[in-house]
């Protein structure tokens, strides 16, 4: 099942990042093969996509429901083919981040189901990962104007060793804070 | 011009990178000649890569796996029936004397390995067919082995899958039959299958020996001193270039399917829609022409009816896919605008095709088109059509009514011909006899059926809802071009040959007139071409030194 992980850093206010993705019109032309989008309303959406099935592209038609919407902070959402059987489902979190920057966490997976769904699965693999940077990385300079940007997708392992590495580091910060204060003559 | 003037030299120039070319290639190669390939795009395979790789060839060596005998004797009288006397017996008679000791060669001194594929000659029902083992299914390949050239290995817009020919094939009557996690671990395992097999054994055994293959290198004009080819003008990297041929030049760079003038010109119907390279503009037939080439076969191509899913492209042109189970399975007929039956719809696609092409002699427009394939509930719960599986649901593309008359009237179709022709046909289809066009009596009909249905190609038309998927005419290639003799030698207008000039595959005047042999039919006398054109032009390059 195509799966796709983003965690990336944008420098730029949080307020500013959520004003631009939470209109999906800000963003849906950047989506590869974007052929159009019909909201229906403010949960619900149908996209027409031109995407790539191994060395032919097939238009699909796809319904977004928006399942989860917290202001500011979070949008979950699902993905139904219309014509074809497809599924999906995705995530996308945004946090305050250091100097004025902003973190942002993403997931989506889509699966087709069906008979050839396994084989499909492989074969749009390219197509959802090169997509999705591709998105990311529009949205980013699309926020920031740092046309420099590209994003590439993380995998969960490497995801969960930049966790880790952050912990030591905020490990190894603190236990400097403590020895200098020490050295200082002041109390922990 | 001085044609002595040259980029590059070599014995052996051979333009075009398919089946017929690359063979030609290491044929001559093998025959002690220096050899570069051209070819016109920057991929390699022409429309063998695009294609189910299969070869047609009598005698095989590999129909004794299938215990199967045949016999020159039956060959000939196979193929002369199916030329109908449109390609010279002599070529006939090389084709099936060579066909299989091209195979045995390659085999042994190449990458390329087939299996003997069990479906049945086209017409296995005419004296000298078989019921299998002449069409050969190159075995699954690992790209990897091509290392940097596996980039330019042509993609197939229609065999993209890693399946065998036969796999493909039985898959249509038998959905159920694809072993998914097992295809999965192919692609993962980087296999690729059919045409793209085929070319890819052959192209590492083009890299196995050294063979210069110049890709983006159109060649456009023959150079030649009295009356004598001498080498090529091409087009590369925005200049020309110019290589010498001491022994000759093989033109095996496919047909001219995609050159509207030509078609135009030569073929008998309009037709929208091909599933081959779109470089193939008869590059041969025009630089063999301009030397005084005597042309022969203008007028075939190897034809199937096709049909489109609507956004689906290749290369930003529609994919015009093989309609093929949709009208060789039960619960589905071919009818016209006045809802006519009008041909066995299980016939092989290249013969079924000519009643596509039958004009009307009072209107003097195709009888037979435009064409919709009808199928009932009872196919669309069992069979896929096009690429939609039976568990999938309705594509927005894919008609379909509650009725027959409104099926009729919403496609543009004569309604009581219609509902008459499905009555009509329903009958037959109970009596498990078609009494108007035999569908479904001859041995290769039953092998593209369901083995799985009381009759493997009939069943009738009565459960709604129902459904309409227009056919157009398509073609995989033309069989028309330079004139040959028996040893690949062009022959000009006065039959005389014309020196260091040679034509293989579907760039030479086709060696089966208007008939499709069986599957592979195309390849296998691609092959046998190229390989009896790589082996003169390599003689004729060692006499000239």
């Amino acid at each position: 099942m195509p799966e796709v992980t983003y965690a990336t850093t944008m420098k730029a206010p949080r307020a500013d990042v959520w004003e631009f993705v939470h209109d999906m019109n800000n963003w849906a032309p950047f989506t590869r093969g974007y052929q159009s989008h019909e909201v229906i309303n403010d949960r619900e959406s149908v996209w027409t996509v031109k995407g790539d099935l191994g060395p032919i592209s097939r238009v699909t038609k796809f319904h977004v429901t928006i399942t989860e919407w917290i202001e500011g902070e979070k949008v979950s959402f699902t993905v139904r083919g219309i014509n074809e059987p497809i599924n999906g489902r995705g995530a996308i979190t945004i946090a305050d981040g250091e100097a004025a920057s902003t973190l942002i966490h993403g997931n989506a997976t889509i699966e087709m189901g069906g008979t050839l769904g396994p084989v499909v699965n492989e074969l749009i693999v390219p197509f959802v990962e090169e997509g999705a940077d591709e998105l990311v990385t529009k949205i980013v300079i699309a926020v920031t104007g740092d046309e420099t940007v590209v994003v590439r997708r993380r995998n969960p392992l490497i995801l969960m060793l930049a966790g880790v590495w952050r912990l030591i580091r905020a490990g190894v910060k603190g236990l400097f804070g403590l020895i200098s204060r020490r050295r200082d003559g002041t109390q922990p | 011009m001085d044609g002595r003037r040259w980029d590059q030299e070599a014995d052996v120039v051979v333009i075009g990178s398919g089946g017929a070319g690359l063979t030609a290639a290491i044929l001559a190669h093998d025959n002690g000649a220096r050899v570069v390939v051209l070819e016109r795009s920057d991929l390699i395979g022409g429309t063998t890569a695009v294609s189910g790789g299969g070869a047609w060839i009598p005698l095989n060596h590999k129909m004794q796996d299938l215990e199967t005998s045949d016999s020159r004797e039956e060959a000939l009288t196979y193929c002369k029936r199916l030329t109908a006397g449109r390609a010279p017996d002599e070529l006939v008679e090389t084709f099936v004397d060579t066909g299989h000791r091209m195979i045995r060669y390659l085999e042994v001194n190449t990458p390329l390995r087939f299996r003997a594929s069990t479906i049945p000659d086209y017409q296995s029902e005419m004296a000298g067919a078989k019921p299998g083992g002449r069409s050969l299914d190159p075995e699954m390949f690992h790209v990897a082995e091509l290392g940097e050239w596996a980039e330019k290995l042509r993609p197939s817009p229609l065999m993209f899958v890693p399946l065998t020919m036969d796999e493909a094939l039985k898959s249509i009557g038998s959905p159920g039959s694809l072993q998914m996690t097992e295809i999965v671990g192919r692609m993962k395992a980087g296999l690729v299958g059919s045409g793209r097999a085929l070319v890819g054994r052959l192209l590492k055994g083009c890299l196995d020996r050294g063979i210069s293959i110049l890709t983006g290198t159109r060649a456009r004009q023959l150079v030649a001193e009295d009356g004598r080819v001498l080498g090529v003008r091409a087009d590369r990297e925005g200049g020309e270039t110019r290589v010498g041929a001491r022994g000759g030049v093989v033109l095996a760079c496919g047909g001219f399917e995609w050159n509207q003038a030509l078609w135009a010109r030569f073929q008998p119907a309009a037709i929208t829609h091909h599933c081959s390279p779109p470089d193939n503009e008869g590059d041969a037939l025009i630089m063999a022409a301009e030397l005084g080439a005597d042309l022969g076969n203008m007028s075939e191509a190897w034809l199937y009816p096709g049909a489109i899913v609507p956004g689906e492209e290749h290369d930003g042109l529609p994919v015009s896919r093989w309609v093929m189970g949709e009208r060789t399975l039960p619960h589905a007929i071919l009818v016209n605008r006045r809802g006519e039956r009008f041909v066995n719809e299980g016939s092989n696609y290249n013969d079924m095709s000519r009643a596509l092409l039958v004009i009307d002699p009072n209107s003097l427009e195709a009888r037979n088109m435009p064409c919709w394939c009808i199928m009932d509930n009872q196919y669309r719960q069992r069979y896929p059509i096009l690429t939609v599986m039976p568990t999938d649901p309705d594509p927005e593309w894919l008609v379909s009514t509650e009725s027959l008359e409104a099926l009729a009237a919403k496609v543009g179709i004569n309604p009581s011909g219609l509902t008459a022709a499905v009555s009509r046909f329903n009958g037959f289809a109970r009596q498990e006899k078609d009494a108007d066009f035999g569908r479904g009596e001859s041995r290769y009909e039953h092998w593209m059926g369901d083995p799985n249905a009381p009759h493997p190609n009939l069943g009738t038309l009565e459960k709604p809802p129902f459904y309409a998927l227009p056919i157009h005419l398509a073609a995989a290639g033309t069989k028309g071009g330079p004139r040959t003799d028996k040893n690949g030698r062009v022959l000009n207008v006065r039959g005389e040959v014309i020196g260091g000039l040679y034509a293989a595959g579907n760039a030479m005047a086709g060696v089966s007139g208007p008939g499709y042999y069986g599957g592979g039919g195309t390849i296998g006398l691609g092959m046998t071409w190229g390989y009896i054109c790589g082996i003169n032009a390599a003689v004729e390059a060692k006499n000239a030194s």
